[in-house]
Order: C-alpha cells, then sequence, then structure tokens
C-alpha cells in the first residue's frame, strides 16, 4: 500500500513541476490552479480508494468535493475578498486625490538630480504607499508616475523596474490585506492558527519590510555601477500640472496601519476611515451628498476592477488550497523525514530553499507552497508566531518579485525590460532577502520552538 | 473637443516659436520644475542657451568643423542605432550614456520623414532624414562635452538649493538646462534656423499624433502664458 501512496506523491510531485512549467510559460493562473485543485482531489480520492488517506477520514467524495470546491473559496471570500475589496476601495482613494502622486513628487523634489538619492527615496514612499494599497490597478497608478520619473533620471529601465517592483514588495511586508490573505491560509491548514493577528506580526513585519528595502537598494545600487545612468532625448505628452494633495492628507496612507496597530480597529473600519479622512482634507466630500454618493460608489467600483484579475485567481487558489491538506500525507510520506524538526535547521532550510518561492513554488503560500505547510505543520507542533513569519518570508519577497506577479507581467510590456535583465536582479535579491529574514525569524522566534 | 490640427500646420506654427518659449516647455517636464522662479528660469534659459552657442563654436574650432559625424568619430564616439524605445507616453529619441556610447532611435526619425513627406514641400526639405539624424547626433555630442568639462560647464554647475535643514543644505542641478544647451548646441552645429525641440512633435507625432497635438498646444500656451505655473513659496 505504501508504494501507492509513493506513486501518488511522486505523481502529485511531477504535477506540480507541470504547474511551474505553465507559469514560466505565463498561461492563466486561475485556471492553472483550478486543474491543480482538480488534480490533487482527484489523485487523493483515487489513493483514499486503494489505501486510506488520513485526511480523509469519515468523509465522502461528496464532503471531499464540497469542502474543495465550495468551502474553501467561500471562507476565502468571507474573510479575505471582502479586505480585498476595501483595501483596493481606499487604494483608488489615494490615487483619486492625488495624495500618493504628491508624495512621489515631493520626494523627487527633495532628492533632485541624484539618481541613486532620489530612486532611494522613491523607493521608500513606494514601500510606505504599499503597506495599505493593494492590487494591480494601483500598482499601474503608481508605476507609470515613478517609472518615468526614474527613467527621465538616466537610471537604466531594467534598474528602474526592478528597484520600484522591490520596493512594493517590501511594502507587502507590512501589507494588511496580504497578512490576512496568508493568515487564511494558515488557518485552513490548523485551526489553533486562527488567533494569530496583525499586531502580534507587526513588528517583524516591519523589519522584514526595512530589510528587504534596504537589500533592493543595495542591489539597484550595485548594478548602477555597472550600468551609467543616461542622458535622453525624450518628449512626453505628461507635463504632470496636477495640484498638490494637502500636506495633512498625505498621513492617509499609513492611516490604516496606524488605526489597526495603535487602536486595534478592525482592518475595514481602518480602510473606510482613512479613505473618508482623506477625501475630507482633499476637500473631496463636496457638491451635495448625491455627488459624494456617486464618487465614493466609483471609487469602490473602481477598486473593485483595480482587483477582479486577482479575485478568480484566489479564489482557486483557496480550492487548491484546501485539495493541498487532501495531498498532504502523500507527500509526507515522500518528503516528511526530510523535514527538519528543529527550529534551527528548519530555519537553514527554509533560507536555503528561498528561490522554490520563485514561479508559486513549494515555499510560495501563493503556489504550491500550502501543500509544504501542511506537510510542515503535521510534522511538529510549531508554534504560529515562528512559522508564519517564515513563510511569509519565503511567499512574499520572491512572490512580489516574480515573474508571474500580475503587475511585474505588466511591467515587462511598459518598460521594454527584458525577463533576462530583470531575473538578474529579482532573484539574487530575493534569495538574500530570504536568507537575512530566516535569520531574523531564527533569532525572534526561534526560542518558542 | 480640441481640433486636431494637421502635422504640417503644427509645425508651420511651431517654426514661429521662441527660443525662451521652447525653454519654458522643456521647464514644464523638468522634475524640479515648481521650485525654480520664473525670472530664474529665465534667466536659465538665457544661460544654457548661450554656453550651448559657446561650446558649439568651441568645438567648431578644435576640430575644425561642423560635420557631426566626422566630430563624433574625433571624440571616439560609440554611435549605435536601435529600433525604438516608448515607455509609457514617453518617447525616446536618443540617448547618451557615459562614458562615450550614443544610442539613436531610427524608428521615430523614420516615421517623421513618412509623415513630413506629404506635407509642405518647404517642410519636406526642412526635415530630411540626415538632416535629423544630425541634429539628434549633435544633441548627443554635447551631453559627451557636459561630461568632459562637468567642473566648469554652465549646465552641471549651476544649482538650486532644494532645503536647508539646520544648515544642512542639498543643491541639485537641473537636468532641463542640460537639454537646452544640447538644443542651442546641436543649433549651431548643424545652422538650423529653427529650435530642435520643434523634433519633439515631429517625432512624437508617428506614436500618439494626440499626444503630440497636446505638446504643441502646451508650447503654444508657453507663449502666451497660459501654461505658466505658479511656483511654491519655500
Amino acid at each position: 500500500m505504501d508504494a501507492v501512496n509513493v506513486i501518488i506523491g511522486i505523481i502529485m510531485i511531477l504535477s506540480f513541476f507541470g504547474l511551474v512549467w505553465y507559469c514560466v510559460k505565463g498561461y492563466n493562473l486561475m485556471v492553472g490552479f483550478f486543474v491543480m485543485s482538480v488534480l490533487w482531489t482527484a489523485f487523493a480520492l483515487i489513493g483514499n480508494a486503494i489505501a486510506p488517506n488520513s485526511a480523509i477520514e469519515e468523509k465522502s467524495v461528496i464532503d471531499v468535493l464540497t469542502n474543495v470546491f465550495q468551502t474553501g473559496p467561500e471562507n476565502y471570500g468571507k474573510s479575505i475578498l471582502v479586505n480585498v475589496f476595501f483595501g483596493a476601495f481606499f487604494g483608488r482613494i489615494l490615487i483619486d486625490t492625488g495624495i500618493a502622486a504628491t508624495l512621489i513628487r515631493k520626494v523627487v523634489e527633495l532628492g533632485g538630480d541624484k539618481p541613486r538619492i532620489t530612486m532611494s527615496l522613491l523607493c521608500i514612499v513606494t514601500a510606505v504607499i504599499f503597506t495599505s494599497m493593494t492590487g494591480i490597478g494601483p500598482v499601474i497608478s503608481i508605476a507609470v508616475i515613478v517609472l518615468p520619473i526614474m527613467l527621465s533620471l538616466g537610471i537604466p529601465s531594467p534598474i528602474a523596474m526592478f528597484s520600484f517592483m522591490g520596493s512594493i514588495m517590501a511594502g507587502i511586508f507590512g501589507n494588511l490585506v496580504n497578512f490576512k490573505q496568508y493568515q487564511a491560509i494558515f488557518a485552513t491548514a490548523n485551526e489553533s492558527y486562527t488567533s494569530y493577528d496583525y499586531n502580534t506580526y507587526f513588528i517583524f513585519g516591519i523589519i522584514a519590510m526595512i530589510v528587504s528595502l534596504v537589500v533592493v537598494l543595495i542591489v539597484a545600487n550595485i548594478s548602477m555601477n555597472r550600468k551609467k545612468t543616461s542622458y535622453a532625448w525624450a518628449a512626453t505628452s505628461d507635463a504632470g500640472n496636477t495640484a498638490d494633495a494637502p500636506a495633512i492628507s498625505w498621513i492617509s496612507v499609513i492611516l490604516p496601519v496606524i488605526g489597526v496597530v495603535a487602536f486595534k480597529v478592525p482592518i475595514i473600519f481602518g480602510f473606510i476611515f482613512s479613505g473618508l479622512f482623506a477625501l475630507l482634507t482633499c476637500r473631496k466630500l463636496k457638491g451635495g451628498f448625491a455627488n459624494v454618493c456617486r464618487m465614493l460608489s466609483k471609487q469602490f467600483s473602481d477598486g473593485a476592477v483595480d482587483v477582479a484579475p486577482m479575485v478568480g485567481f484566489l479564489l482557486t487558489l483557496a480550492m487548491f488550497n484546501n485539495a493541498a491538506n487532501y495531498a498532504s500525507p502523500y507527500f509526507k510520506i515522500l518528503l516528511g523525514e526530510a523535514i527538519p524538526k528543529s527550529a534551527l535547521m528548519l530555519c537553514i532550510a527554509f533560507a536555503f530553499l528561498t528561490p522554490l518561492g520563485f514561479f508559486r513554488g513549494p515555499m510560495n503560500l501563493v503556489g504550491c507552497g500550502a501543500a509544504i505547510l501542511a506537510v510542515v505543520v503535521s510534522i511538529a507542533a510549531w508554534p504560529v508566531q515562528f512559522l508564519y513569519p517564515l513563510f511569509a518570508v519565503t511567499t512574499v519577497a520572491p512572490q512580489h518579485l516574480d515573474v508571474t506577479q500580475s503587475w511585474v507581467a505588466w511591467g515587462f510590456g511598459y518598460t521594454k525590460v527584458s525577463t533576462k535583465d530583470y531575473m538578474k536582479m529579482s532573484i539574487p535579491a530575493g534569495w538574500i532577502i530570504g536568507v537575512i529574514l530566516c535569520f531574523i525569524v531564527y533569532i525572534m522566534y526561534g526560542n518558542l520552538v | 473637443m480640441q481640433e486636431q490640427l494637421s502635422l504640417g500646420k503644427m509645425i508651420l506654427n511651431l517654426l514661429q516659436v521662441e527660443d525662451e518659449t521652447w525653454g519654458l516647455y522643456a521647464f514644464s517636464r523638468e522634475l524640479l520644475n515648481r521650485r525654480i522662479l520664473p525670472d530664474k528660469k529665465t534667466e536659465m534659459i538665457a544661460n544654457a542657451m548661450v554656453c550651448g552657442r559657446e561650446y558649439a563654436q568651441r568645438i567648431i574650432r578644435e576640430y575644425g568643423g561642423t560635420d557631426v559625424c566626422t566630430i563624433a568619430e574625433k571624440l571616439k564616439l560609440k554611435v549605435e542605432f536601435q529600433n525604438t524605445l516608448m515607455t509609457g507616453k514617453r518617447v525616446l529619441f536618443a540617448r547618451h550614456t557615459p562614458p562615450d556610447k550614443i544610442e539613436i532611435m531610427e524608428e521615430p526619425v523614420h516615421q517623421a520623414v513618412r509623415f513630413i513627406s506629404e506635407e509642405n514641400p518647404i517642410l519636406v526639405e526642412l526635415f530630411r532624414q540626415d538632416g535629423i539624424m544630425n541634429t539628434i547626433l549633435g544633441h548627443e555630442i554635447f551631453h559627451f562635452v557636459e561630461e568632459q568639462f562637468e567642473q566648469e560647464i554652465y549646465t552641471r554647475t549651476e544649482k538650486i538649493l532644494l532645503w536647508n535643514f539646520i544648515g544642512f543644505k542639498n543643491y541639485s542641478t537641473v537636468r532641463t538646462l542640460g537639454e537646452i544647451g544640447a538644443m542651442a548646441f546641436t543649433r549651431e552645429l548643424n545652422k538650423l534656423n529653427y529650435s530642435p525641440f520643434i523634433l519633439d512633435v515631429l517625432l512624437y507625432f508617428g506614436y500618439d499624433s494626440t499626444g503630440a497635438g497636446k505638446i504643441y498646444r502646451d508650447v503654444l500656451g508657453m507663449s502666451t502664458g497660459r501654461c505658466r505655473e505658479t511656483v511654491e513659496d519655500y
């Protein structure tokens, strides 16, 4: 019977490599993850029919199908998507009020015609902005401001794109919506992990944000030693003559995080309050009640459109997460002995394997990592305060620098940068960040194990 | 709804635009535009143009001619021709990467020549392909010259104060001055009787005719004062 389980495990691993190939080819991720959910559920059910699968014990086929294809997306919608929508709504407000654009212009005026300094300042403000904003829409809205500025300073386009995407990645380490997203995956793997909240994670999130921003800037600056800044004759029809948002409104960018951390307000309330504060201080709440309602409605629907491409993917990812639970016994048979059981060894393994978070790989929770999480959780009683940051490292750093990330893929089309030039910086940077942060996780939380 | 003028009509109108207006247009694309007072901008434009012309004379004296290809050869510049590079609304025409690389985008020039061939014969004569290429090459040679004379050339030594915090001051060069100087330089070298800034509209037109119309209106707006911006108090 063990032989059957081993064969099924091997087939599942092969299907994972198929998914990696699929991602690299740039095919649709929503469809890819749906197919993987179907395959892994089917393999688990077939396997269970031959030899009992501990994850399917006392469950009928319909129970398994319900859990994967109904409960998974339902729970995800209930716990995550509402946060995603309100986060996107808030992001749209920051764009429409001109707050994000104003912050960017101000840092450029602080740095002046010094490419390295101004690039660093732009990266810092981008990272701060993306602790609250989410979705491809806001990324594009900020990118079309930041990237032309970097290019006009003579920064080579691969470096401009890498530093911009890298600073978004740094911001995501502190992002409220992303935290909830990964935390839900943890809660699926082990119900006791549900109590883990953003406030507990916050200090590590900020450290991770600073470390990754520093690494991105060092890699970008080293690359600039090789590729000199240039002087370009270029024309643009965009004169950028927009009015500045009032200084008091700028704090809106970090208000949701302050609200959640300092005042323990719920995330959605934080987004709504911060959004209204931004609109109020930018004097956008005028023109009558009906007009304001129309504006709010439009901002919400624009925000929903901004995140629409990722909603379908997130829902199929939720199916895949639940399917991964049924697949985990097979992975445990194959990989169980190889998975470290001490905090130090697990941190070393994660540091070493961080690159497997690229291409939606097995270290990436928003990829095949859900299966590995299920296996790791089943090996020992890891405290969530230790395990969550570890998986956050191998998910956030590779994922948001990766060519399979929707906005990175968009960036290639926009800047005409080749994937090769970009990956020469993104993969080493992602790995270095992973190594440093896994070490920090051990220092901060290793004693909890 | 703005009426879209033909390319020929726009170019004919732009041929009448004064150098200071082109300078103000260049400043409208400058990242530090809001930090410079209008009077200072006017002074800077005049100085950058004088600088460009003077260095053109110096190069002509030193290299004994005005042929930009020969000058580029004597300066040991590596001139490469690329296709095009458009990033969003930004179209790149050429760039100089120190120490000695110049890249010229051919596609915008080919497109411009094709469009202009359907216009007034005077324009066809003014904007021949080799002429446009020489204008662009001359412009990029100026950036090379700037690098060589970095410590003394006006376009690199003129700086503005960005901030002063308890005695710590941050000064910055103004990138647009290099562009204005480069235009004056190539105009002198190629003996042009129009501002090379006009190529911004002509070369952009093939990629985005509406955007070219917007640049055209921005330039004319500068001459009438409609597009002048308020400058921050600092």
